[in-house]
């Protein structure tokens, strides 16, 4: 009974050690390797997704990849394929075809700002998709000043450490500088200044 | 002890092992740093190393436990040469590490793989608010030094005309312009406390955009995977030394000995556990590897090489002999 005491301590400390890493509340040694292999897979699957255009699985995939690695670039192309570009005229969809993935990029784009790891970027393009792409099909008051909200935090937050737009921060103070009224006109008339128009 | 070492090493790396980790080494260098597909990162690398280490691990219990099997032991306590036999064990085991880890360094230096254009990584930290006016933060873990805090704040309330303020901690301050990222270098005594304070004037009214902020910290260059690789090293030393007083001190089987001294040593990388030094740094890997890699305290490493030291001092001793 007494031989096998050391073995039980031992098993008894795996078996703590598996419960906790099964729990979340442990890493054992070398487990990040399994994080990691997951998301090369996930790249992988992203890529074929985006080969094929499969909008939605490039968004569930970057998600993903967003929380692993923290890299926010798959995020953003996803958005920018979903809600921007195959959302254009000349990919010959139908409005409410289009209209609808516009739609599902700014949300994506919205809803991951709070987790992003740089909370600038992809505001920019949120804005932009609200403006070229949503706004024309919407009358909603709603929709107008969530795209106003979203282009003003994108001006407070210094468009991004990448940003080519080095005068963002004059931008931001300009438009400081106005009352409420004239703050919104002032945007959307860098809006108008700034999209390239296909 | 030459001999007997040699003997060791070549039952744990005979040719279907050295094979089979060139192939590893060889999957792990193409999942890591391939051109179109991965974040291209050392820390990828790493953590396909940490488990070939720890594979490795798990291969020298179960030779400890063939050895055992083939009378070896009893032979070693006959004669009296337990503490030769401890070190032989000991020295074929790191010899075996050292081997891959040399590799590794090699195939990289060879090959010098393009990595993450972003020279720094981003983490997030969230805020808890102290007042309208200042934002406490605070993080788990040991962060290296030199990182920096960013933040990015909102001037739509403040008063006109107000395009600048500055956010203070303690005795120190520095300028937040109204539409430019705002960065505070850390401290060394944040760095250790893991937590910052910081303030803003109350009369200009300015406000977290949201209430968090992203700690930015330097990923290392290719140039450190050489002190990294050494820290894995280091850290597994320990390992062997348990796995060999589990195996010899508590006569417990060499395959369960070796598992049991992995799962010890996951036990460092509980937060807050004062049970063993602060040593988890030592094997940091993975995609956010920057975050603790490199932070591990000298004191910590110390203590967790001592450790080592005194269990193989330990396994040294013949229990037969001490009977006597």
């Amino acid at each position: 009974m007494t031989r096998n005491l050391p073995s039980a301590f031992v098993s008894l400390i795996i078996a703590f050690c598996v419960v906790s890493i099964a729990n979340g509340n442990l890493r054992a040694v070398g487990q990040d390797a399994v994080d990691s292999f997951r998301c090369f897979n996930m790249y992988l699957d992203f890529n074929n997704a985006s080969f094929e255009e499969n909008y939605l699985m490039m968004g569930a995939v970057a998600k993903q990849i967003e929380y692993l690695s923290g890299d926010s670039d798959v995020s953003e192309f996803s958005a920018y394929m979903a809600g921007y570009s195959t959302s254009a005229e000349s990919h010959k969809r139908t409005g409410r075809d289009a209209l609808h993935w516009a739609e599902t990029g700014a949300e994506w784009l919205q809803s991951s700002v709070s987790t992003r790891n740089k909370p600038f970027t992809g505001l920019q393009l949120a804005a932009y998709i609200y403006a070229d792409r949503i706004l024309p099909h919407s009358s909603s008051r709603l929709v107008r000043e969530q795209m106003l909200k979203i282009y003003a935090v994108w001006l407070a937050s210094g468009g991004g450490s990448g940003s080519v737009n080095h005068g963002s921060a004059t931008l931001y103070q300009d438009y400081l500088a106005l009352d409420h009224e004239g703050r919104d006109n002032y945007i959307l008339g860098q809006l108008q200044q700034t999209w390239v128009p296909e | 002890m030459l001999n007997l070492s040699t003997a060791v090493f070549r039952q744990l790396l005979s040719w279907p092992m050295l094979l089979s980790g060139a192939l590893w080494l060889a999957l792990a260098y193409n999942l890591s740093f391939d051109e179109h597909l991965g974040a291209a990162s050392l820390g990828a690398f790493l953590s396909y190393i940490v488990l070939a280490l720890s594979a490795l691990i798990l291969r020298f219990g179960y030779v400890l436990q063939q050895r055992r099997q083939q009378g070896w032991l009893r032979q070693d306590s006959l004669r009296g040469t337990t503490a030769r036999a401890v070190i032989s064990e000991t020295v074929a085991a790191m010899f075996a590490l050292l081997l891959l880890v040399v590799c590794s360094q090699l195939i990289v230096l060879a090959l010098s793989p393009r990595l993450n254009v972003q020279s720094e990584s981003h983490h997030i930290v969230m805020s808890r608010v102290e007042s309208d006016n200042s934002w406490s933060f605070a993080w788990d873990d040991n962060i290296p030094a030199g990182s920096k805090l960013c933040l990015t704040f909102d001037f739509e309330n403040s008063p006109k005309g107000v395009f600048e303020s500055y956010i203070a901690v303690k005795e120190l301050s520095a300028p937040v312009i109204a539409g430019e990222i705002f960065y505070w270098p850390l401290s060394a005594d944040n760095v250790l406390d893991r937590t910052i304070t910081l303030e803003a004037p109350a009369e200009h009214n300015i406000s977290l955009i949201r209430p968090i902020a992203r700690l930015v910290i330097e990923r290392p260059p290719i140039s450190a995977l050489p002190r990294l690789l050494l820290n894995q090293l280091l850290f597994f030393f320990t390992v062997i030394a348990l796995c060999l007083f589990i195996f010899r001190r508590l006569k417990v089987n060499g395959n369960l000995a070796s598992m049991g001294a992995l799962a010890i040593s996951s036990l460092t990388n509980i937060k807050g556990s004062y049970l063993f030094p602060d040593v988890g740094a030592l094997v940091a890997s993975g995609l956010r590897f920057e975050r603790t890699a490199l932070t591990t305290s000298n004191i910590a490493l110390f203590t967790w090489l001592a450790i080592g030291a005194i269990l193989i001092y330990f396994s040294c001793k013949n229990p037969v002999a001490n009977k006597k």
